[in-house]
């Protein structure tokens, strides 16, 4: 069903009279006035006949911020202070509020909603009570025969859900929203296609507080006797900009379609994605990796097709009761084989529990970048030394994805003197030649262009190093010389042989006050038994104080 | 040293039988990793250290001794595997490995990764597996305190499946002597002091790096122990029980660095200590 089609325009009213909408677009806006309490009723059903607020407290009392029907018709109302609650209602159960909670329910909501376009926005409409649900339908509705059995269908699991939905269809956000504000609970409104000042003749009845307005701009519209929409048609735009804020005239065009309103996806949107309903639930470990299976080839195919490599993949599976189970993969590289990232997958279906079944499994690849070098060569079609990458590449990726990516790097040379600074840590995978910028200057072939990164050569480095230097006890004679035993965790070793000293100091710009002096001079030192150790004295030696010492490292 | 006994062919095959029983038959097909030094290579069977399999490293105290033994062993393995960019993996247990300190033994920055901070010993078992079984790595170091024989023996089939050589690495703390069941072969190592290389100001400067290596197990070879020395120039062996018998080459000695060691001058027998 396709909605101000040309045709439309061109039978519909002249030209002129009001700007027409962006043509096409179709959106559904779903209100639901007591998604805070009928949220705690899903969880703690026992409470849904009885008079019931969630309550929060508020500059030292208590106050109810939300109600259940049965509270409403006791004339509790949000906003009451709980004291005077409880005097018209000694029964009323409380709970205090968690807004947090209330949030995440409402993605989760948002989440189940994307079953019909993959444009959701949960939010709260400005001055009204309950929760909303933006869903961009253009192009979408047919699909479900028709918006009307859309917005149909879309009720009554929401009332199966033990919601209470308000649901209107219309040309732009901010009309669907007017009319769901005012419509009755599980009766649609469907607003056909505004054409000229067809969007003034469906909402003139709705009153100023479904503009989303702030509070005091509704109160003060409401105070010059302006209640509904109607009546602000014959006033000058500049008038009502003048005296109520430039924020009306924003709500207004939204309203009627003047201003572009977009509504932002709760998913960003992938071109990537395979999807898979089933007639009848599926729920066996079996069927849910032949499924993802399928999915994958599909979804590499389209990858491959673009010249694109997945980095993250994501799994949704739709339940029949409502909820959606996820489960993310990340790779090192982008890739595209279905292979190894069926493995990576398998490795976490485990945790999908399909419990009543299955209805609809979706595999996205929400980020992809491009894939480089990935060409097969002819002569050897398999390609050994590309298979061992791609080896390799699935053991890393199944490596970061259960102990996390952080666990597996390089480390290359860094621009620094100070040894724990001389590293720099390097992904797994990051094949362009290391730059000008970030190569270590100090070393040996350190600095060309393309050429792999190298250690700086001629320097003694331990392969151990401490991660914080350990102070010691040392006697060292004569200013510059080694010292000739240390004391290190309890233990006298006595130095048997020396190298050094090795002069490094802290860049002049650092002035890290854990960093001591910033001039350290290290020696290698060897004990009787043949160990080695990295030992600095810390500052310049200065007659009269005596110098601090330090064990940065073991050779072994 | 004891002389070989004379080799039979039948003590020879039925020794391959064993191997192929125990699952190191294919040490021959795989091709081992010499030593260079006649004496070490002789007490190993095939003339080297088996590559595709599992050994074990002990270091006695947790002084970076068995580390750097395992560097040097990697650093020969990542040569043997030809390409200068073969990948090896170090698996940590904590974290502090440096590698600018592996590039003494011939590794440089690009095909070291190190996995660290995974602290269960399960969970590193898990990783020593499947980066052997991946087949991509030219060898694998990895710090385990134990293993039972069920993950040793699935080691041992992993490094096999994947042609991969696994050092799995023990330093210091409670050792509990009997180590890796399905270790082909097990050594200990401890540093010994290094030559001497007297410096101009009346110091002594330090040597290269020596420890003291005992071949505690080896199948289908003999134990024995030895002082090895690391040269990093030649980046070669070097048997301290040979030094009477042939002459080292002395590095170039001019270097305005003081910090530089490995400045061997005066070649002199060394006994072996017990």
């Amino acid at each position: 069903m396709v909605q101000s089609s040309p045709i439309d325009d061109r039978t519909g009213a002249p030209a002129g009279a009001d700007p027409e909408p962006p043509s096409g677009k179709r959106a559904l806006v779903v209100y639901l006035p007591l998604f805070a309490t009928e949220r705690l009723v899903r969880i703690m059903p026992e409470i849904a006949r009885q008079p019931f607020a969630s309550i929060t407290e508020d500059r030292g009392r208590l106050v109810l911020v939300a109600v259940n029907p049965q509270a409403r018709r006791l004339s509790l109302r949000p906003g009451m202070v709980l004291a005077d609650a409880r005097a018209l209602a000694p029964d009323l159960q409380t709970r205090f509020a968690n807004p947090v909670a209330e949030q995440e329910a409402l993605e989760k909501l948002a989440h189940w909603c994307m079953r019909y376009t993959p444009i959701v926005m949960p939010g709260q409409g400005e001055g009204a009570e309950g929760q909303s649900l933006f869903l961009d339908i253009s192009g979408c509705a047919h699909l479900f025969g028709g918006e009307e059995r859309m917005a149909q269908h879309l009720c009554t699991r929401l009332v199966s859900f033990g919601l209470t939905p308000h649901v209107a269809i219309a040309d732009t956000p901010g009309a669907a929203w007017a009319r769901a504000l005012v419509s009755d609970a599980d009766a649609p409104i469907i607003l056909p296609p505004f054409k000229g000042d067809g969007a003034w003749e469906h909402l003139a009845d709705c009153p100023v507080a479904s503009l989303r307005l702030d509070g005091s701009t509704t109160e003060a519209l409401i105070s010059f006797g302006l209640r509904t929409i109607g009546a602000l048609r014959p006033l000058s735009r500049r008038d009502l900009a003048d005296r109520f804020g430039a924020g009306l005239l924003l709500r207004l065009g939204q309203l009627l379609g003047v201003q572009e309103e977009a509504i932002n996806p709760l998913r960003v949107i992938t071109p990537f994605v395979a999807r898979q309903g089933f007639f009848d639930p599926i729920a066996t470990p079996e069927d849910i990796a032949a499924t993802t299976r399928q999915l994958l080839d599909a979804l590499c195919h389209l990858l491959e097709q673009a010249g694109q490599g997945a980095v993250r993949l994501v799994l949704s599976c739709h339940r029949v009761d409502g909820t959606t189970q996820r489960l993310a993969v990340g790779m090192a590289r982008p890739s595209r084989w279905p292979e190894p990232l069926f493995v990576l997958l398998a490795e976490k279906l485990g945790e999908i529990r399909p419990d009543f079944g299955i209805e609809i499994m979706e595999l996205a690849a929400p980020d992809s970048a491009v894939v480089e070098g990935d060409q097969t060569n002819w002569q050897d079609p398999v390609g050994k030394r590309s298979a061992q990458g791609e080896a390799f590449a699935a053991f890393v990726n199944r490596l970061g994805n259960r102990y996390g990516f952080a666990s597996l790097a390089r480390q290359a040379p860094a621009q620094s003197w100070l040894p724990e600074r001389a590293v720099r840590r390097l992904p797994p995978f990051d094949d362009k030649p290391l730059g000008t910028n970030g190569v270590a200057t100090n070393g040996v072939g350190a600095n060309a262009m393309g050429k792999d990164p190298r250690w700086p050569g001629g320097r003694p480095r331990p392969l151990r190093l401490l991660m914080r230097p350990e102070a010691v006890d040392a006697i060292a004679p004569v200013p510059d010389d080694p010292p000739v035993q240390f004391r290190w965790q309890g233990r006298t070793y006595r130095v048997r042989a020396a190298d050094g000293p090795e002069r490094l100091s802290d860049e002049w710009w650092g002035d890290d006050p854990d960093n001591g002096s910033g001039i350290r001079d290290y020696y290698t030192v060897e004990d009787e038994d043949g160990r080695r150790y990295w030992l600095y004295r810390d500052g310049l030696y200065k007659p009269g104080t005596a110098p601090q010492w330090f064990l940065h490292g073991l050779f072994g | 040293m004891a002389a070989l006994p004379p080799r039979h062919r039948e003590i020879d095959a039925l020794r391959q039988q064993i191997g192929r029983v125990e699952g190191i038959g294919r040490s021959g097909r795989s091709g081992v990793l010499p030593f260079g030094l006649p004496m070490v290579d002789s007490a190993l069977p095939e003339g080297g250290l088996a590559l595709a399999s599992v050994h074990e490293v002990q270091g006695i105290y947790a002084d970076g001794a068995g580390a750097a033994f395992c560097a040097a062993l990697l650093g020969q393995l990542a040569r043997e595997a030809g390409t200068s960019s073969a990948p090896i993996l170090w698996l940590e247990a904590g974290e502090g490995l440096y590698l600018p300190g592996l590039a003494r033994y011939g590794l440089q920055p690009r095909q070291v990764f190190v996995v660290s901070n995974i602290r269960k010993t399960a969970d590193r078992l898990w990783v020593l597996e499947e980066a052997l079984r991946c087949g991509a790595l030219a060898g694998v170091v990895a710090e385990l305190e134990e293993a039972d024989f069920t993950a040793s023996r699935r080691l041992q089939l992993a490094a096999e499946a994947g042609n991969t050589t696994a050092l799995v690495l023990h330093e210091g703390g409670q050792y509990s002597g009997a180590g890796l069941a399905t270790a082909v072969t097990r050594w200990q190592v401890q540093t010994m002091p290094s030559m001497h290389c007297p410096l101009n100001n009346g110091l002594q400067g330090v040597g290269a790096p020596c420890w003291d290596v005992a071949l505690t197990h080896s199948r289908g070879g003999r134990p024995e122990r030895w002082t090895l020395e690391w040269q990093e120039e030649q980046q070669t062996w070097h048997n301290m029980a040979d030094v009477g018998a042939e002459t080292i080459p002395l590095p170039q000695a001019a270097n305005d660095m003081p910090a530089n060691d490995d400045h061997v001058s005066a070649p002199v027998v060394r006994k072996q200590r017990r």
